[in-house]
């Protein structure tokens, strides 16, 4: 959200967004609109809500082109059906003139990212895109977006929670806790040799697929955000915790070529 | 261990089970427009000391039948029978009585506690209802199970995280010692780190008090994890059941081959996954002549189309309803 400048008013920005060499954060307000639908665009999870009721999908589709595009209602209108075939959309002419509560969760969706896509913009953010979604239909989903991303050549950033969408679909991954990255890494890297106390007890925490046998839970809930712990966030939870965690809070460092962590302990061997 | 042999006389047995639900209204007429087929002709068993795993696609009618299964909803048909005793069309007064017997949790923990309750008189609440007495000591006891502090008693809803919500709920629903607990989809709304922790919590506490669940998820690696009979549901209609290992290991009908392979590898394989079906669940309004699943089916055939199949034996307590397995 804050990547997009989408947070309200009251909310504290700090640091730098760095889009094609450009701080974005400082961009004059008019600007922003311009470059937001247009060259990065958002997918969130619940399509029902983020899509409007009482448009047809061909309105709402043809409005986000001629917001960006000097463009007549007809080459929109065509042009939306383009993209719904785009999207893999069955019968897509037919479905213009469909309201969003004829369709199924999957087909909304698939909307959203034609609705996203319709400025072919260089970044996509997909905020949890299929987590509201059925399994079948989630694997659809992201199938899809990996076609479109060879396709059109998208850099796509895919927020979720679910550690099999990152290891199937992803390229590099960003752990984050408590609103800091605490490794970033390949998704081989990731999965292979993970270095933060927090993504090795995540990893350990998946469903191994062999039944019965006790999963291994992470002890201890999530600190609040309001009341932060002044050293590292995860030191309450951290089975490699020492006196030095609660001091200190580990920056970000990287251990090998493209693989970084943000803990004291992961150094120790170094 | 009280895990039972499913050879016994089952806990709860359900039989030709329907709810089919109006929809519109015909002008002059109190007809409805058409019929929506929730849940459309159930068979079940469930055991006690044993997890059921129920799943599906949303909107297959899985939550419908967990609400149908403790009778929080009339079924419109069907028979339901409680230790061998039919519940399903008992008076109010009785089905207060036999309400102990079974309880509920619910996939949002925040959407049911009461936000102006405190944590004490939730947990009380059923045996409020129920005139038992000692509420103190049992709400301790309660909440000693599942590994919250006894204290928390007098606090409210809000100061709790969704894991801890959720154990409020799992309290609740032991204070009248169960025989059985229908849980719809109770860890999804958690967060991962903490739905282990609440799974391992299910299981802990059906080893001590050896009661019956019926576990409804989308998710088959918990369902893998947590139960010991699946029942695959479609469109209203079971299409496959059995132990876990049976159905999951070896899947007999098309579409719970397709769940299985829909389940994402945990860990990078090094190939580009792919999609198993495509298309999705039609509407239960309009429920295709034949196989509910031939339109989506890899293998479909004509006689899917005309023909409806029924449950079938597989393997040794593997059923599934496919013309072709």
């Amino acid at each position: 959200m804050a990547l997009l400048g989408l947070q309200p008013e009251s909310a504290q920005v700090e640091g730098e967004v760095r889009f094609s060499g450009q701080n974005i954060l400082t961009l004059p307000g008019d600007q922003m609109t311009a470059l937001r639908g247009r060259r990065i665009s958002m997918i969130f999870q619940d399509p029902m809500s983020s899509l409007n009721p009482v448009l047809t999908i061909g309105q709402q589709i043809s409005e986000t082109l001629r917001a960006h595009f000097d463009m007549s209602r007809r080459d929109a209108w065509t042009r939306s059906k383009h993209l719904l075939d785009l999207v893999r959309v069955p019968g897509a002419a037919g479905r213009l003139q469909a309201y969003p509560h004829e369709l199924s969760g999957g087909l909304r969706q698939r909307v959203m990212i034609a609705m996203a896509l319709a400025c072919e913009p260089e970044l996509l953010l997909a905020d949890e895109p299929t987590t509201a979604l059925d399994v079948t239909v989630q694997a659809q989903i992201l199938d899809l977006l990996l076609d479109l991303r060879d396709e059109t050549n998208l850099s796509i950033l895919l927020i979720t929670h679910d550690l099999g969408v990152i290891a199937n679909f992803a390229d590099r991954v960003a752990v984050m806790y408590c609103g800091r990255v605490m490794e970033a890494a390949s998704v081989g890297d990731f999965f292979d040799a993970p270095s933060h106390p927090y993504a090795e007890a995540l990893i350990r925490s998946i469903p191994g697929g062999s039944s019965q046998e006790r999963l291994e839970a992470i002890p201890g809930t999530v600190p609040k955000l309001t009341d932060l712990p002044r050293g590292c966030r995860f030191a309450t939870r951290c089975l490699r915790y020492r006196a030095a965690c609660s001091e200190d809070l580990p920056e970000l460092r990287e251990i090998s070529p493209g693989h970084s962590t943000a803990c004291f302990r992961a150094f120790d061997n170094a | 261990m009280h895990r039972s042999d499913p050879n016994d006389v089952p806990l709860m047995t359900v039989h030709a089970l329907k709810k089919h639900f109006p929809v519109g209204r015909q002008l002059f007429s109190k007809e409805p427009k058409a019929w929506l087929r929730a849940v459309d002709g159930v068979d079940l068993q469930i055991h006690r000391g044993r997890t059921l795993g129920l799943v599906g696609e949303s909107g297959c009618g899985k939550s419908t039948l967990g609400r149908l299964l403790i009778r929080l909803l009339e079924p419109t048909s069907g028979a339901i029978k409680l230790d061998g005793e039919e519940i399903s069309n008992v008076s109010a007064r009785k089905l207060m009585g036999l309400r102990k017997r079974f309880q509920m949790v619910f996939q949002d923990p925040m959407g049911s506690l009461d936000p102006r309750m405190k944590i004490g008189e939730s947990v009380a609440e059923p045996m409020y209802l129920n005139g038992i007495g000692n509420r103190r000591e049992k709400v301790a006891e309660m909440l000693e199970a599942v590994s919250l502090s006894p204290e928390i008693a007098n606090r409210f809803p809000h100061e709790f995280s969704g894991g801890q919500r959720q154990r409020i709920c799992i309290a609740r629903a032991l204070t009248l010692e169960p025989d059985l607990i229908v849980a719809d989809e109770p860890v999804a709304a958690l967060d991962v780190s903490v739905q282990a922790q609440i799974v391992n919590l299910f299981q802990d506490i059906q080893q001590k008090m050896g009661l019956g669940y019926v576990f409804i998820s989308h998710d088959l690696g918990v369902v893998r994890h947590i139960a010991d009979d699946v029942a695959v549901m479609y469109l209203g209609k079971i299409v496959e059941q059995g132990s876990v290992k049976e159905v999951l290991d070896a899947p007999a009908h098309p579409y719970t081959r397709a769940l299985v392979s829909a389940i994402l590898p945990p860990r990078p394989t090094g190939v580009r996954f792919r999609p198993p079906v495509s298309g999705d669940l039609p509407s239960p309004i309009n429920i295709p002549k034949g196989c509910r699943f031939a339109s989506r089916c890899p293998m479909a055939k004509d006689l899917c189309r005309e023909e409806e199949p029924v449950l079938r034996r597989v393997a040794n307590g593997q059923h599934a309803a496919c013309h072709f397995t």
